[in-house]
């Protein structure tokens, strides 16, 4: 069994826990409680013919420079970046987050996700913000905790990239 | 001199080993010498080193030496000879099984029979344990306890008996906080190993940075609840062990080799790790040796080890006791099956026990038995008991109750209906009442005497059917009377019709007679002349046989009238 951990990074209040409930155990609270220090859980995916038993460091949203700097990162094959779509300051601190990564930690596989596209009409980016971002050239993935929807791709999607980049490595 | 400057192959064959042969000598003895001089010694060693024997004959010499100049902890030499190695003890196995049964026997056998023993040693004291913990007053403490608490019995002994025990062993990837390998003992309180892990590591990333610490000051001691955390950090991985009670210190140590240990074995893996924990499972053996735990059960010492003959002897106890509560119980229920059929026996009727003996095996029973009274074969079966173990004899007697003694003569004497049967109990007369034909009467008259317990026969309210019958007609015909109102004897037509009347009765009255077996006379009264007239005509137009037609003088004196009367007479008259 290959084990790969993860981390989930954001700004506070994006919907990181959620995600990982949603997930992990396919329940979504309406409820918010703020994640202090991380949380750790997991879930087997498969990964085309590879099964990946994912480690899920829930991190607690924090400023860029701070998560980029966490030694909770040590480790990690890769990283689920997570910003809120109603906010748009999350979408450029989790930018920031993303470029402060990759600066600190080298060239580590990172999928970017907005979350609450379920409130699609309260959204307020635009389509610059959707275009394919500094890392990789690939979009980021719209997903909604509360619906479920797109959350697994998004973790799918990371762990094909983790298993990718141990090929190239 | 050809022998020294031309080195031949084995056996006198071309030169060996692709060496090239000397160039022929040019001849000449002079040039021959002048070599040897120069070049003889060097020469003759040459042809040493080119000789396989003397050269095995020096390679063997050096190799053993060789080999201890290298040592035993070289690497490379050992990688080299393993193969051969095994092969060669494969070998031998495959082929040679029984030389290398013969030289493993003395090795293996006593390992053998020291491991039977002390797994027959611990399974005894295993037993003992659980013998003394189920009859104990300690034992039921825990019972108590462990249905207070929820919790199984086996693990409320365990905390109770157990000084320490190390329940599970984690080695966890330092970095990612991975779960490479787990052990944990049997009956362990089952988590997410995984979860455990990465948690650990996550608070160990917490305290690190919160508190800023160095790695080797970091948590390596929590206690949760009964449980401690133990853990031992290691260049590329932590080596975490729950343990429930008081460990040694020096659990600590061997917490501490084993994980060295490893990052000896796979130092270089661990390193390298990129998610792949198929290496890890070569540790298990060395986690599960982490696994220790002790117990304060004191083992029993070897003096008295005769522990394992008490448990035997107390198993014996116990069975003994179990099969002697269970016969006892078996000859209760014996008992109670007896008793009933004997209390059965005693309130029939018409069954009288003059001896039992309910203990003997069969049991036995003699009495006397009326052949009306129930069957006791059938009491018993009602009563449960098995045929084969009753020994039973009944004489016969006739049982004298009133009911008895009725019974036995409606089934000698066979009333008919419309009569019936009853015993005055003073006098043991069997009052015989109703009406009934005379022939059963009479048989009823011979038998009744022989019914056991009739002393007479009461037949007042019998009637006899067939004589109140003849009677009946014999009143018919006295009630008859031929009249003469002239002087003439002659029969006029209306006194020939009653005189026909007379004899169709006086017929009847004969057959009726015939049933008693008797026989009837008709007796015509009147002047003499008169009735001789009317008693002819009786047998000569009316078919009445003369025999039984006898003329008598007139009863009251009257001479103008004929009358008539029936008898009956002892015998039967012969048939017709």
């Amino acid at each position: 069994m290959i084990k790969k951990k993860i981390c989930l990074l954001g700004p506070p209040g994006v919907g990181k826990t959620s995600l990982v409930a949603r997930f992990v155990k396919s329940i979504y609270s309406e409820n918010y409680h703020a994640t202090v220090g991380a949380k750790v859980d997991k879930k087997t995916v498969l990964a085309g013919p590879h099964a990946v038993e994912l480690m899920i460091w829930d991190m607690a949203g924090d400023t860029a420079e701070r998560l980029a700097h966490s030694p909770y990162l040590r480790g990690a094959a890769g990283h689920l970046v997570v910003a809120d779509g109603t906010r748009p300051e999350t979408v450029e601190e989790a930018r920031r987050l993303m470029a402060e990564v990759l600066t600190l930690h080298g060239a580590v596989p990172i999928v970017f996700a907005i979350n609450k596209c379920d409130l699609k009409s309260d959204w307020a980016i635009g389509e610059t913000d959707l275009a394919p971002h500094v890392y990789g050239g690939d979009p980021p993935i719209l997903t909604s905790a509360k619906d479920g929807e797109r959350v697994e791709l998004a973790f799918i999607t990371l762990a094909e990239r983790m298993l990718a980049a141990e090929i190239v490595a | 001199m050809s022998e020294r400057s031309v080195q031949p192959g084995p056996n006198g064959g071309p030169p060996r080993n692709g060496h090239p042969a000397p160039a022929p000598a040019p001849t000449g003895d002079g040039f021959d010498e002048l070599r040897a001089i120069l070049v003889g010694p060097e020469q003759k060693e040459l042809a040493q080193l080119r000789d396989p024997e003397a050269r095995l004959e020096e390679i063997s010499d050096a190799i053993p030496e060789a080999i201890a100049r290298r040592g035993p902890n070289d690497k490379l030499l050992i990688a080299s000879l393993r193969p051969v190695a095994q092969e060669t003890v494969a070998q031998l196995v495959k082929f040679k099984p029984q030389f290398f049964a013969d030289l493993l026997t003395p090795v293996i056998a006593p390992t053998i029979r020291r491991a039977i023993a002390q797994a027959f040693e611990s399974t005894l004291e295993a037993l003992r344990q659980m013998t003394e913990r189920t009859f104990s007053l300690q034992g039921l403490k825990w019972r108590l306890e462990a249905m207070r608490s929820g919790v199984s019995v086996a693990e409320i002994a365990l905390r109770h008996t157990v000084l320490y025990r190390v329940e599970q062993v984690f080695l966890i990837h330092k970095e990612t906080g991975v779960l490479l390998e787990f052990a944990a003992a049997e009956g362990a309180p089952g988590a997410d190993s995984d979860m455990v892990s990465g948690m650990l590591t996550a608070v160990r990333q917490f305290m690190s940075d919160s508190f800023h610490t160095p790695e080797a000051q970091n948590v390596d001691a929590v206690k949760i609840g009964e449980f401690l955390l133990w853990v031992e950090p290691g260049p590329h991985a932590i080596l975490a062990a729950t343990i429930r009670g008081t460990p040694p210190a020096d659990l600590h140590g061997l917490l501490q080799d084993t994980l060295d240990g490893i990052h000896v074995l796979l130092g270089e893996t661990l390193e390298k790790f990129a998610g792949d924990t198929k290496p890890f499972e070569a540790c298990r053996p060395e986690l599960a040796a982490c696994l220790r735990s002790e117990s304060s059960v004191p083992v029993r010492s070897r003096k008295s080890g005769t522990s394992g003959l008490k448990v035997v002897l107390g198993l014996l106890v116990v069975a003994l006791a179990g099969w002697l509560i269970a016969r006892g119980l078996a000859a209760r229920t014996e008992r109670l099956v007896r008793q009933s059929y004997v209390d059965a026996l005693a309130t029939q009727r018409g069954l009288v026990t003059t001896f039992i003996d309910a203990a003997s095996q069969p049991m036995r029973v003699r009495g006397l038995r009326d052949p009306l009274a129930v069957d006791p074969a059938q009491l018993a079966r009602d009563a449960g008991l098995d045929p084969h173990s009753l020994d039973e004899r009944w004489e016969t007697f006739f049982c004298l109750e009133p009911d008895f003694v009725l019974r036995r003569a409606r089934g000698e004497l066979m009333p008919p209906t419309g009569v019936t049967l009853d015993l005055d109990r003073a006098n043991r007369a069997l009052q015989v009442s109703g009406r009934a034909p005379n022939a059963w009467i009479v048989q009823m008259r011979r038998n009744a005497r022989a019914v056991p317990g009739v002393a007479r026969v009461d037949e007042t309210r019998l009637v006899d059917a067939d004589l109140s019958a003849w009677r009946e007609l014999a009143a018919r015909a006295e009630s008859v009377t031929v009249r003469f109102t002239s002087s003439d004897d002659a029969l006029a037509p209306a006194q020939r019709e009653e005189i026909v009347r007379v004899a169709v009765i006086a017929r009847e009255a004969a057959e009726a007679a015939q049933l008693l077996g008797r026989g009837t006379q008709v007796e015509v009264s009147g002047e003499l002349f008169r009735a001789s007239a009317v008693a002819s005509a009786l047998s000569s137009t009316a078919g009445v046989p003369p025999t039984v037609v006898r003329a008598a003088p007139p009863a009251t004196g009257s001479t103008d009238a004929v009358s008539f009367r029936l008898l009956l007479t002892d015998s039967a008259p012969p048939p017709r």
